[in-house]
């Protein structure tokens, strides 16, 4: 089990978390937040790359700075910018970081393979990475995270750079992962942890402000989120001065606004929707 | 009303720690092996070793003038230095740093082993280099010990400069300081010889020499217990 407890952290004066207590056990957790809340920095006070100003990080009730080597050897961590040897290939690259991790040497090509498999690179283990796209990086940086069976796992921003499939194709494997192990992933990708059965950690003005399940969050905005069909730009005009516009789009010829109000606007064709996360994450960071 | 006794605060504190023992023990590292320890550095051992044979075709060249021990003593640490400093600039290139701290053998850890292994090394060539200059006797231990030293004290300090402010630009310093004085030094050639050679005992240079190996040694085995944060 990680503990963080009332913990703070500042850049020189500037202050990113401030007194930030969460518990987490097996299962996984997003944390949601947009550019600059202060997602990395919480990742690596947990990857012990950055040390709390205050508070403490526990694992299993010991804190994280006495145990060394022994609590880097549970982690997986996938930083956001994710550092590589151009010439080599996944599978040199992999086995190098093994040797980083101490992992035994015994059924480590094995091992390599089927991380490999589990990210969708096996046709190009053997291909130098100087020619792979960045998504194919971001897969290898994910497989240099799983290997080694971590027991926690810290993925900053893993999806970035994803295609839908790659997408899904990891959501599932997270969700798989979680089941005996804490995940902790950062994204600012709402659909990366609206589908997933998990907690939705938010940051907001260095706090954390929600530690909830993705549907019980959507549930704060039941009531209050409308759309309805607009015909003319003066009308559409009218409707963005009153209210907080969550989107628009078009649809047969006319324009459909959803917004967002505490009470129903009393306008003639409006429709009371079920509120998503993105509707959410879009109120509470307006 | 029963009186409550409270534990006094070491047996709180000793209470603590055995918990924090039983909870993951802290136990050493197993060293890693050369592979884990100098991988991916091949190019840059290239590049250090052509500046060695640079330096020991200068050297040989010198020969025997007044001023060579002295030449020598200040090329010493030069093959660790660019090993040193392209070390650091190709792995903050391929911008692995980040990720390889967060490992078992942290970055850092890693990083202190790879200078020790190069240091000895570089003191082995450096031999080859003074006995290139034709030094023998007593002269070549003196000079071999001074130029050990030198050389692994600049190493260690190099590490300790990282280490306090995390960055390798302050340990730049330390070879500038070194070239400079030994220009100044190369001005009064026959006083530091005379110095290095009669007046300094042969036994002196040898304790330097292993008690500065030997400091590096329990630096390296500090570094090994620290966390990725206290750098
Ligand atoms: N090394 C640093 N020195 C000074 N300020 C920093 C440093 N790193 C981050 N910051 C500041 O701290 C704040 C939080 O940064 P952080 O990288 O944790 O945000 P983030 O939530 O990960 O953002 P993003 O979604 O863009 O990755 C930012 O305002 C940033 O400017
Ligand atoms: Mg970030």
């Amino acid at each position: 089990m990680l503990t963080i407890s009332e913990v703070s952290k500042s850049y020189g004066k500037k202050r990113v978390l401030d007194d930030i207590s969460i518990e987490l056990e097996n299962g996984l957790y997003g944390l949601l937040a947009p550019n600059g809340a202060g997602k990395t920095t919480l990742l690596k006070l947990i990857v012990t790359l950055l040390s709390p100003d205050r508070g403490e990080i526990l694992w299993n009730g010991a804190p994280v700075q006495k145990l060394g080597a022994s609590y880097r050897e549970i982690i997986g961590y996938l930083p956001q910018q994710f550092g590589y040897y151009k010439y080599n290939t996944p599978v040199q690259y992999l086995d190098y970081l093994a040797a980083l991790k101490g992992l035994p040497r015994e059924g480590l090509k094995e091992k390599i393979f089927s991380v490999l498999d589990t990210v969708g690179l096996s046709d190009v283990a053997q291909v130098k990475m100087r020619k792979f796209s960045g998504g194919m990086i971001q897969r290898v940086g994910i497989a240099q995270a799983l290997m080694g069976d971590s027991r926690l796992l810290i993925l900053d921003e893993p999806t970035a750079g994803l295609d839908p499939k790659e997408r899904a194709r990891f959501r599932n494997l997270i969700a798989e992962m979680s089941k005996n192990r804490i995940v902790i992933l950062s994204t600012h990708i709402v659909s990366d942890v609206e589908s997933v059965s998990g907690r939705v950690l938010m940051l907001k003005d260095r706090k954390l402000v929600r530690n909830q399940s993705a549907s019980a969050l959507c549930s704060e905005l039941e009531g209050k989120v409308f759309e309805i069909r607009v015909k003319t730009d003066d009308q559409a005009a009218a409707l963005k001065k009153e209210h907080f516009i969550l989107s628009e789009r078009n649809e047969a010829g006319s324009m459909i606004l959803r917004y967002y109000s505490e009470q129903p606007a009393g306008l003639e064709g409006e429709r009371l929707c079920p509120p998503n996360l993105e509707d959410l994450f879009l109120v509470m960071y307006r | 009303m029963m009186p409550i006794e409270y534990p006094v605060r070491e047996e709180i504190q000793r209470t603590k720690e055995a918990v924090l023992q039983t909870a993951l023990p802290r136990r050493r590292l197993s060293r890693p092996g050369l592979r884990t320890v100098f991988g991916r550095c091949a190019p840059v051992l290239l590049i250090s070793f052509g500046i060695y044979l640079f330096l020991l075709g200068f050297c040989l060249m010198l020969e025997r003038s007044p001023r060579s021990p002295l030449i020598v003593l200040l090329l010493y640490p030069l093959t660790y230095y660019s090993f040193y400093f392209l070390s650091f600039r190709m792995e903050r290139e391929n911008g692995v740093i980040e990720l390889k701290q967060s490992f078992k053998y942290a970055f850092h850890y890693l990083i202190c082993l790879r200078m020790l292994y190069f240091s000895v090394l570089t003191v082995y060539l450096n031999l080859l280099l003074i006995t290139a200059c034709g030094f023998d006797g007593n002269n070549f231990i003196s000079l071999a010990a001074a130029g050990t030293s030198a050389q692994i004290l600049s190493a260690l300090f190099s590490l300790i400069l990282y280490e306090k402010t995390g960055s390798i630009r302050c340990s730049a310093v330390l070879p500038a300081v070194w070239i400079i004085a030994c220009i100044v030094l190369l001005r009064y050639s026959e006083h530091v010889n005379r110095l290095l050679m009669e007046i300094i005992p042969l036994s002196l240079h040898i304790i330097v020499a292993v008690g500065s190996l030997a400091a590096f040694l329990l630096y390296t085995g500090k570094v090994e217990l620290k966390n990725a944060y206290d750098f």
